[in-house]
């Protein structure tokens, strides 16, 4: 396999439920700079998909291979490593509820030593400006919106300087102008910071807008799209069914 | 007769699981210990005093703010043991080995004990409360989404800052229960008691020294993983989180009452 995709999956197959049928696994090329979504039917499975390309599950079957090499040939302590460089962001975790804002942001950078404190909380305080959240940072979790800790926990994620973002389903928690200012932060990180940005998500609109590749799973089915525009302009029942509902919601 | 062959599997499996539980337990918690520590050793670099904030942090919490408990209680059994014992050894013709006495049955057993009791009943809980809590709420989970190893983040200074504050509360403690009980029998039995203030001192061996040193850090230690392992156990329900509580305290005061058992065999080989 070539050594240039950051993540190469080969007949990828998640260890999903039993109700899953999907016989063939999936095929997927990450590079520098894409926005990847996963998207499918409801109880699909996309965050299991999405937390085994993230390294965090171990896959059924299938290969995959991160910066060059096979997933089964990292350590556990490479595989605990290689968490800096795939940064997985989910609304199932929280911040850490007895510190503030500011200082959740903070944390992972000076536990990892990159760089001074004053450094660190400059970063920080950039990272909540563009994310729109900087009069909340005094603010303990608990006294903060489910879409503003997520904010958060993006920005924490982000201080590691990740070279991949995974996000499970950013824009449930977060009204339409909050939902469109994160797309807009997200789309310049890929675009202009060269991070990958790979989310699991049924916004149709995000997709249409922002998504440079697809991949669609269903209960029995999964399909990779290399682009945005297969995917919407696919004649595959399954998907037009999709693609006709998410866009009457 | 067909009964007995019902009933003797199921007597055997039962002794089998009684005897088997504590053994596996006592063995997955010092296999969670050794993993913290050598985890906790790994990522501090041991010349960097910024390494120790989380390990002050909880020697802080441990130590300086039980601190007035501790007094309180060590004057109060200051007049409870010390001067009872005292007394006891006054009213059957005094003895020569009061001092011995002294050192061996509060600074050795009693001192230890009743601080270990507030660690338990303090920290112990506390740690098991605040990891159950956090582990039930993802914040962990969330820390280890950003490779940060949970046991050099928060067991390994728990671990340390126990088995510290254990030794440095057990010296306040056994320190003002000696004098308290010592002054308050100079006051209602003789003047004389006083003098049992300077040889105290001198009565200690190196060898009790260590015990003592030893006993506490494994006390303190012990309390701590305990809290820990039963904390990090807690995995979706809140009602979790008492029981896996009960359960660390339980376990705790077996473990410490063990602990004493084989130091006492120890020091009498």
């Amino acid at each position: 396999m070539s050594s240039n995709y950051l993540i190469e999956c080969r007949n990828l197959m998640a260890n999903i439920s039993a109700a899953q049928q999907i016989t063939e696994g999936i095929d997927l090329n990450v590079e520098n700079g894409e926005i990847i979504v996963l998207t499918g039917a409801e109880n699909a499975g996309k965050n299991d998909w999405l937390k085994t390309i993230a390294a965090i599950y171990y896959p059924l079957s299938g290969t995959i291979n991160y910066f060059g090499k096979n997933s089964t040939d990292y350590s556990n302590t490479e595989r605990s490593q290689l968490r800096k460089r795939l940064a997985y962001v989910t609304a199932d975790v929280n911040l850490l509820s007895v510190i503030n804002g500011l200082a959740n942001v903070m944390l992972p950078a000076i536990y990892h030593k990159l760089g001074s404190v004053d450094e660190i909380r400059s970063r920080a305080m950039d990272l909540i400006s563009n994310l729109g959240i900087d009069d909340k940072i005094e603010l303990l979790p608990a006294d903060m919106k489910k879409d503003q800790c997520f904010l958060l926990m993006v920005a924490r994620a982000l201080m590691l300087k990740p070279r991949i973002l995974f996000l499970e389903k950013p824009f449930c928690s977060m009204d339409t102008v909050s939902s469109e200012h994160f797309k807009k932060f997200l789309n310049h990180l890929a675009k202009q910071k060269n991070t990958t940005i790979i989310i699991s998500t049924q916004d149709i609109n995000f997709i249409r807008k922002y998504a440079d590749k697809v991949v669609y799973l269903s209960l029995e089915n999964s399909f990779s799209f290399e682009h945005v525009e297969d995917f919407l302009n696919s004649r595959n029942t399954q998907i037009a069914t999709f693609l006709g509902e998410t866009n009457i919601l | 007769m067909t009964q007995i062959f019902r009933i003797f599997p199921a007597m055997s499996g039962w002794a089998g699981k009684l005897f088997l539980t504590p053994i596996f337990y006592i063995v997955n918690l010092t296999t969670f210990s050794l993993l913290a520590l050598r985890d906790w050793k790994r990522y501090t670099p041991l010349l960097k005093k910024d390494s120790y904030r989380n390990l002050v942090t909880q020697m802080i919490f441990t130590g300086v703010d039980a601190l007035p408990a501790i007094a309180l209680l060590a004057v109060i059994t200051g007049f409870i043991f010390t001067f009872r014992l005292i007394a006891i050894v006054d009213s059957v013709g005094g003895s020569d080995d009061l001092v011995n006495i002294l050192v061996n049955v509060i600074g050795l057993e009693i001192g230890p004990l009743i601080t270990a009791f507030i660690l338990i009943s303090r920290t112990g809980s506390a740690i098991v409360v605040d990891i159950g809590n956090m582990k039930l709420h993802g914040e962990i989970e969330g820390l280890e989404y950003l490779s940060i190893n949970i046991n050099h983040f928060f067991v390994g200074p728990r671990l340390l800052g126990c088995a510290i504050s254990q030794l440095a509360l057990t010296v306040y403690y056994t320190t003002i229960t000696m004098i308290t009980g010592v002054v308050i029998s100079s006051f209602m039995l003789s003047a004389e008691y006083l003098q049992l203030l300077s040889s105290l001192s001198t009565a200690i061996s190196p060898t009790m020294l260590l015990a003592f040193v030893i006993k506490n850090l494994s006390f303190g230690f012990m309390i701590a993983a305990a809290a820990c392992y039963h904390g990090l156990k807690v995995v979706k329900s809140p009602t979790e989180v008492p029981q896996q509580t009960q359960q660390a305290i339980t376990n705790s005061l077996i473990t410490i009452f063990i602990i004493d058992g084989f130091m006492g065999l120890a020091l009498l080989a």
